[in-house]
């Protein structure tokens, strides 16, 4: 049922959206907040868990709180899932582009109101250039379309890859995709929403894909302006489910979406490449970054960063990044054991021995 | 007569900056000239903008629009009126305005100003040789990443594969502003990657605002060149430090090697991107 048919749901929409706007706008005065701080103002990391910059923390207690004591339920990529009495859950990503805001470049507010039976209703994505806050929204309700700042949003018409300006979210890998131009900003859910503008013609995801924060709010504002958004492993979304990611092409016509889909699924097909990462050494996926150039460097790089956040995914990382691990294996000791999820107690990890598979 | 002082060369320099932001603003068509290859009607309103107040004041000027305008004077600017001009005509917030003063000694002064939308605001950074680097006044600031792992990285499209095994790479389609956000401490690191390198419009103001800002730069493949011949290119890797730069200019090269033939970038009009100055 589209949200119009239904009274009731529309007002819950509108009500999210209005909702998700104000917590937008506490988050941008936090940042300016810190602007008016000068020198003083923190943008690195928070120190508090891996790859978390001490602004993400910031703008989810300026948010959250607000979301939640309003009766939503939330799922934030930085504090996790807040029960509340309402039907609806906000999907929250407080900071898309944490690294881009801590340099001084562009960044996102990314938020979702899912609905249990109606999936997702509303959604309203922030775009900034730069740090300070420029109060530019997109915004969406299933079935009622996409505006930016109230404006209808124009999508191109290009049909061919070798004609359009593609915004990925990772650089390119595995062969060339054949695209006019590429683009990457350093915020996915900006590559993506501009392409329902004159910006971007198409967007392309070559990792391992996002989480649902990173993606619910501009998924549904890309479908309500008409854009053709596939998951390219054709998997089904969970948008509660806060571990499973999910990678995207998003194309604004039919010719241009099954050339490119058919482009990415092949190149991914043959990628093994480890995916990107944060400043403070981890990948994306929350394994550390391994290098076999740095040599010892990265080995003690390794070994400290797996003892901040060792969980059972990197046992499957390891694998697939061609890591040895039973060379020079050395165990955990119990202090990391908490750290090590579902039963998997016996975990060893050691330096690196083995080449990335390229 | 006397050669005019840096200061004085960046005063004429800013004139012609200023000149091209006005123009720009006032511009209302943003498309194809259908004239040379991938040129804008934007570019040609900034060069014209840019052209009189480089040449009255005495200079040649070394265009990538107009071509060349007496480059037997003792000081000629190197000027890209729009770097990124494919951003601009879609207003992709990554484009700068590029003017280098260069005499015999090499780049004497220059003024780069950035670019994020139409309104002719730009973020400018400035040098003068031997005198430092500034970004809105005040002293560039470049970070001090040595690992790779961890450097967010420019890097200029182009290429099959931009595998640099770094945290981070951002493609934003200006070399200009790729090379002053390292001296800006924006970014760890910009890579020219392409085949072909870039000529010295694209990379002279730049370069001057990093070698002043403490920023490492290093040739892909070592080349040498003349700073004023317009159909040498040269591809640079600049980075926070040496380290970095020397590594990642190791990997660049790489890079090219395996995958340049491959891919070239396309303008709008469906040419491909390779030079042809």
């Amino acid at each position: 049922m589209l949200v119009k048919e239904n009274a009731f749901l529309l007002e819950t929409a509108r009500r999210a959206l209005e909702a998700m706007r104000v917590a937008t706008e506490l988050i941008e005065e936090s940042v300016r907040r810190e602007i008016e701080r000068g020198a003083a103002g923190q943008w690195g990391l928070s120190g508090l868990k891996p790859s978390q910059y001490a602004h993400d923390v910031r703008a989810d207690d300026a948010a959250i709180p607000y979301l939640h004591n309003f009766g939503y339920n939330v799922l934030s990529e930085e504090s996790g899932f807040h029960s509340g009495p309402r039907d609806v859950v906000i999907i929250v990503d407080p900071i898309d582009g944490s690294t881009n805001l801590g340099r001084g470049l562009s960044w996102a507010t990314s938020m979702a109101a899912y609905h249990p039976e109606h999936g997702v209703i509303a959604a309203l994505c922030a775009h900034n250039i730069e740090r300070t806050p420029r109060g530019v929204y997109f915004s969406a309700i299933k079935g009622e379309g996409a505006s930016r700042n109230g404006v209808s949003l124009q999508r191109s018409s290009v049909t061919r890859l070798d004609r359009a300006m593609l915004a990925v979210s990772d650089p390119v890998r595995g062969g060339w995709v054949g695209a006019m131009q590429t683009r990457s900003i350093g915020a996915g859910v900006l590559e993506m929403i501009l392409t329902t503008t004159d910006t971007f013609d198409a967007y392309a995801n070559f990792g391992v894909g996002h989480n649902v924060w990173d993606f619910l709010g501009a998924k549904l504002i890309c479908e309500e302006a008409g854009m053709i958004v596939t998951e390219l492993d054709g998997r089904e979304i969970d948008p509660l489910d806060p571990d499973a990611r999910h990678a995207f092409a998003i194309a604004p016509t039919a010719e241009l979406s099954a050339e490119l889909v058919t482009k990415l699924r092949a190149l991914r097909a043959h990628s093994h490449a480890p995916e990107w990462g944060y400043e403070d050494g981890l990948r994306a996926n929350g394994t550390p970054h391994v290098d076999p150039r740095i040599g010892s460097e990265s080995g003690h790089q390794f070994g400290r960063l797996a003892a901040d956040c060792v969980d059972v995914r990197i046992a499957a990382d390891l694998g697939r990044i061609g890591i040895d691990p039973s060379g020079n294996a050395e165990a955990f000791t119990p202090t990391h054991a908490p750290f090590v999820r579902d039963g998997v107690g016996a975990l060893h990890l050691g330096p690196v021995s083995g080449e990335l598979e390229r | 007569m006397s050669l005019p002082t840096s200061d004085e060369v960046l005063v004429v320099l800013g004139r012609a900056t200023r000149a091209v932001e006005l123009a720009l603003a006032a511009n209302t068509d943003w498309t194809l000239s259908g004239g040379r290859g991938s040129q804008y009607n934007h570019d040609l309103v900034a060069d014209a903008a840019a052209l009189p107040i480089l040449l009255d004041a005495g200079f040649g000027v070394l265009s990538e629009e107009s071509g060349d305008h007496f480059v037997d004077r003792d000081i000629v600017v190197a000027i890209d009126p729009v770097d990124g001009s494919t951003n601009a005509g879609r207003n992709i917030p990554w484009w700068a305005i590029s003017l280098c003063a260069i005499d015999a000694d090499g780049p004497l002064a220059s003024v780069c100003a950035t670019q994020t939308d139409r309104t002719g605001n730009g973020r400018w950074f400035e040098a003068m040789r031997g005198r430092g680097a500034t970004f809105q006044g005040a002293p560039c600031a470049p970070r001090d990443t040595i690992d790779p792992s961890r450097a967010v990285v420019a890097a200029s499209d182009g290429t099959a594969d931009l595998y640099l095994d770094v945290a981070q790479v951002r493609l934003f389609g200006s070399c200009v502003v790729d090379m002053c956000a390292v001296a800006a401490g924006w970014l760890d690191a910009a890579c020219d990657v392409t085949k072909h390198g870039m000529h010295v419009w694209d990379y002279a103001g730049a370069w001057l605002i990093c070698k002043e800002a403490g920023v490492a730069l290093v040739e892909r493949e070592g080349q040498t060149s003349n700073w004023l011949d317009r159909t040498q290119t040269r591809s640079w890797i600049a980075g926070a430090t040496p380290q970095l730069a020397e590594e990642l200019a190791k990997r660049c090269a790489a890079i090219v090697r395996e995958h340049g033939a491959a891919g070239e970038w396309r303008y709008e009009d469906g040419r491909v991107g390779t030079y042809d100055a």
